[in-house]
Order: C-alpha cells, then structure tokens, then sequence
C-alpha cells in the first residue's frame, strides 16, 4: 500500500510564487524517500501539504485517504519537522515543547512523560527538558525539533532539511536514529552523503517540477542530472 | 538582549518558594490592587506597603541588581510624568516651588508625579517576585488553574518565547546594517531604523504563520495543555494569605 500518494499538485503562494507546478508522488509503505533540488524547487512547500498545512490544487492521500477529509487524523499519521526550529519550537520549555503533541492527542499523563523521556534520549537531549528553547545551540535546537515529532509515533515522519546546523557527530548520530526509525521516512535535504546513506529512492525536484525519480545509486550516480539541477561542482573539461 | 534573564539560583532555596505559585500570584495581585487604589495624600500607608514588600523581598531572596533591572521598566513613565511636570505652567492658585530651588510647578502634576513613581514601583517589583522564584511554565499552569482567560495564558506564554526570536532578529539586522554601513549620519540611521521596524513586523506576522503552522501540524486545537502538577494547599500557603491579607486589611483601615 501506498503510505503517500501526490497527483499533479500545484500550488501558488498567495503573493503569485509559484510554489508547485504539477507534482505527482507515489511513496509505498516503509520507504526511505530522499527529496532533493536547489532552493527554491518547492521541496518545503511539498513537504507542507503532506499533512493539509497548505492546501494545493490535486491530491494528497495519506494510506489511500485524501488528506483533506479528515485532517486531524492525516496530523497525527503525518509527522512533520519543519526547516527552521524557531518555527518548529514555540513553548517556553523543551520539554513542553515535546510534551506538546501527545497531550494533544490526549494520552494520561504517565505515558507523556515516558514518551517525552525517550524521545530525548534518543536525540540525545537528556537532561535539558528544564532549559528554554532560546537557550539552546542550533544543533540542539534541531535535535528538540528532531524529538517533538519523534514522540508522537507517528507512521509517516517528513524531516525538512534535518542535518543543517548539526556537527558531523550530531550528523550521524541522526543517520543511526533515522535507520532505526520504524516509520516511512521523506527527507528533503541538501546533503546527498545522507541520502547516500538513508535513502531507498530519490526524487529530484527544481522550480516547482518533479524532474527524476529512482533509485538512489542511480540518481545520485547521474552526474549530468546533478550538475543540471545544481546539486553537483561541474566536474572539469 | 535578554529582557527577562533568569534570576540567580539563590531563588532556588527561598523561603517564598514554599508557597504554592497560585496563592503568590493571587498574593501579588492583591497588593498591587489594594496599593494602586491607595491615594498617595495617605503616603504612611506607602511606607508600610513598602514595608510588607520589603519582606517578601527578602524571603524570595531576589538581588537587588535584578530588581532594578525590573524597575528601569517603569523609567520613561515617571520620566513623562516628571517632564511635564516642569513644563507646564502651573496656574497661580495651584502653583508651589519646588525645594531647594526657585521653581514654581504646579501641585497637583506634583502629586501626580509622586503617585506614578510610587505605585509604579511598588507594582513592579511585587509583580517580579513570582517571576524570580518559579520557572515560567509553572506561573503559566498557575494562572490557568486561577482561570484567567486562556487566550491571555497563551499571550504570556508565547510573547515570552517570542520575545527571544523577535529580540534576536532585530539583533541580526542591527548587525547587518552596521556591517554595511559603519558610521552613517543620524538622519540615516533613524531612517534605516524605522524600515528595519517594519520588516520586523513583517517577519513577524510571517513567523506567526509559521509557528501556527506548526502547532496545528501537533495536533493543536485552542486548548494549551501543560504537564505541571499542582500542589495542593498547605500551611505555607495558608500562612501567606493570612499574613498579606492581614496586612493590607490592617494597612487599609488604619
Ligand atoms: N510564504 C511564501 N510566500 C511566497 N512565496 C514563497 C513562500 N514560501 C516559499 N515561497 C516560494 O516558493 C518557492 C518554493 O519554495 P520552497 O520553500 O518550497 O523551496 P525549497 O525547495 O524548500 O528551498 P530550500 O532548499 O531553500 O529550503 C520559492 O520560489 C519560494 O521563494
Ligand atoms: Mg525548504
């Protein structure tokens, strides 16, 4: 089954940007999708209908369902980490931050904190549920980006740009966690090693279109397409 | 920046931290209350609030330091006050000098003076206790349990993230502008200050979208819920009641 499905989706942000010019997606259950292309392709404004935040013209089924029917469902199906943890991080503690969705969806207080607990650890953020998110690092703050969505056990998790901000150790030590993630993973990012090393298929995206989709190997081994859609140095001569 | 920096860890063992952080807050507001609708012609009472203020003061450990960084927040209102003041001319009938030199002011904009100062401070400064002693989601758990009005919890709640974000921001842009043009004339600057307001508010209503986004994306539907247990009413807190209401009744009827 199909845990994502996109038909030509186009979306236009209301100052006349064209964001998505026509996006069709097919992610099957338990994929590991990398989304890559140059800034400005769209790959947060795709990111962003996956769960009904933007509402395009086509559709987007969750599980065969279009998101749009039934929204808080397709939310707590869909986890979403946004690019900026500025966005991502809005209560005055890291730790009601990433208390914040399971005590939405209602579960008793026990399980909140066990869950919030885990997911700490295993971003590595034991110990700073007290601090304010403010008083974090970058690193940090995607980490507690990282663990508010990872808490809330969701089947599908969509990570934007994950890895910025990170340092090489904070960097695979979210490559291990993400492996390990039983869930259905779509990474849009700029770190192709990532993708190298995550990802089953890759779909590259540049001014709004969808232009490739495969395998990784074979994408990432496409020289001429990467240079194309600016994700690779020309190589000389 | 760093309006409101956390107090030093010395709060952590005080006295006052025994009493729940609803019954302080209801405290404070009581005192705040009672001394604003105090007329200041009565200016022994104000010696006596200053008194129980001084108290509490103490129990909650707070440095002085920090109190006054608190209180610079009252400065351009009694400054205002204080300006006009010596601006306006006072009427024959009303007019007294001011001691110690040849100044006449007007009276009554004297008395205003005093008041605004008096009460302005002794607001603050009871109103920043409870900041210095509790970590701030337990004040925002307090308030909810006090059942003030959830959309100004959430108020609170995110202008003191924000407050950073916003703060930070218009840092970037301050280094920015001085980075590309180091020592501009005045005009210039003042101008490039005011478009810099603007695209910070803009930024802002951006980042607002953003984050909403972002909590609807959680699950958010208008209820903000926080995993902070509350206490249940002890002798500490009875104490605390008893003496602040004892006081200000005392204080009142005298
Ligand atoms: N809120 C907005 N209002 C108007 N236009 C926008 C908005 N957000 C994005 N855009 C535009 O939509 C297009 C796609 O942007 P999007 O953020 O999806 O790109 P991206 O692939 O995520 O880029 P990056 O790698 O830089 O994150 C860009 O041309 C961008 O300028
Ligand atoms: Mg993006």
């Amino acid at each position: 089954m199909n845990a994502i499905e996109v038909t030509n989706l186009h979306y236009t942000y209301p100052d006349g940007t064209h964001g998505l010019r026509g996006v069709s997606l097919c992610v099957p259950e338990g994929a590991c999708l990398g989304m890559v292309g140059p800034n400005g392709a769209g790959k947060s404004t795709l990111l962003l209908h996956l769960n009904g935040i933007l509402n395009g013209h086509g559709g987007v089924r969750v599980f065969g369902k279009p998101v749009h029917e039934d929204l808080q469902a397709a939310r707590q199906i869909v986890g979403l980490v946004f690019q900026n943890p500025d966005d991502q991080l809005f209560m005055p503690t890291v730790f009601d931050d990433v208390a914040f969705g399971p005590l939405n969806l209602g579960w008793p207080e026990e399980r909140v904190r066990e869950a919030v607990t885990r997911a700490l650890e295993s971003v590595g953020l034991t110990g700073h549920g007290d601090r304010s998110p403010h008083h974090l690092s970058l690193g940090e703050q995607k980490r507690a980006s990282i663990a508010t969505v990872l808490v809330m056990d969701c089947r599908i998790v969509v990570f934007d740009e994950p890895t910025t901000g990170l340092d090489p150790r904070g960097r695979w030590e979210f490559i291990d966690l993400i492996r390990d993630l039983p869930a259905t993973k779509i990474i849009a990012t700029h770190d192709l090693d990532l993708v190298r090393e995550l990802c089953d298929r890759v779909v590259v995206m540049d001014d709004g279109h969808l232009v490739a989709e495969g395998p990784a190997a074979d994408v990432l081994a496409d020289q001429e397409l990467l240079e194309e859609h600016g994700l690779a140095k020309p190589l000389d001569g | 920046m760093s309006p409101c920096d956390h107090p030093e860890q010395a709060t952590r063992r005080a006295l006052a931290r025994r009493v729940d952080p609803r019954v302080a807050v209801v405290c404070v507001l009581a005192f705040v209350t009672v001394q604003a609708a105090t007329p200041i012609e009565e200016w022994p009472r104000f010696v006596a609030y200053a008194g129980l203020l001084l108290i509490a003061v103490i129990a909650s450990r707070v440095s002085l330091v920090w109190l006054l960084k608190r209180l610079a927040l009252a400065l351009p209102f009694v400054i205002a006050v204080a300006m006009s003041t010596l601006l306006v001319r006072p009427s024959a009938d009303s007019a007294v000098r001011l001691p110690g030199t040849d100044l006449m002011v007007s009276g009554p904009l004297l008395i205003l003076l005093a008041s605004v100062a008096a009460k302005a401070t002794l607001s603050i400064v009871a109103l920043s206790l409870p900041v210095a002693l509790w970590d701030f989601p337990v004040l925002v758990r307090a308030l909810q349990a006090l059942r003030i009005p959830r959309l100004f919890v959430m108020l609170i709640a995110f202008m003191w993230r924000y407050v950073y974000v916003l703060g930070d921001e218009a840092r970037r842009m301050v280094q920015a502008r001085d980075a590309r043009s180091p020592r501009g004339r005045l005009v210039r600057r003042v101008l490039v200050v005011g478009s810099m307001a603007g695209s910070l508010f803009v930024r802002g209503y951006e980042r607002a979208e953003r984050v909403g986004q972002a909590m609807v994306a959680r699950g958010y539907d208008g209820r903000l819920r926080l995993l902070v247990p509350l206490r249940r009413f002890r002798a500490a807190d009875a104490a605390a009641v008893l003496v602040v209401a004892g006081a200000l009744c005392a204080m009142r009827l005298a």
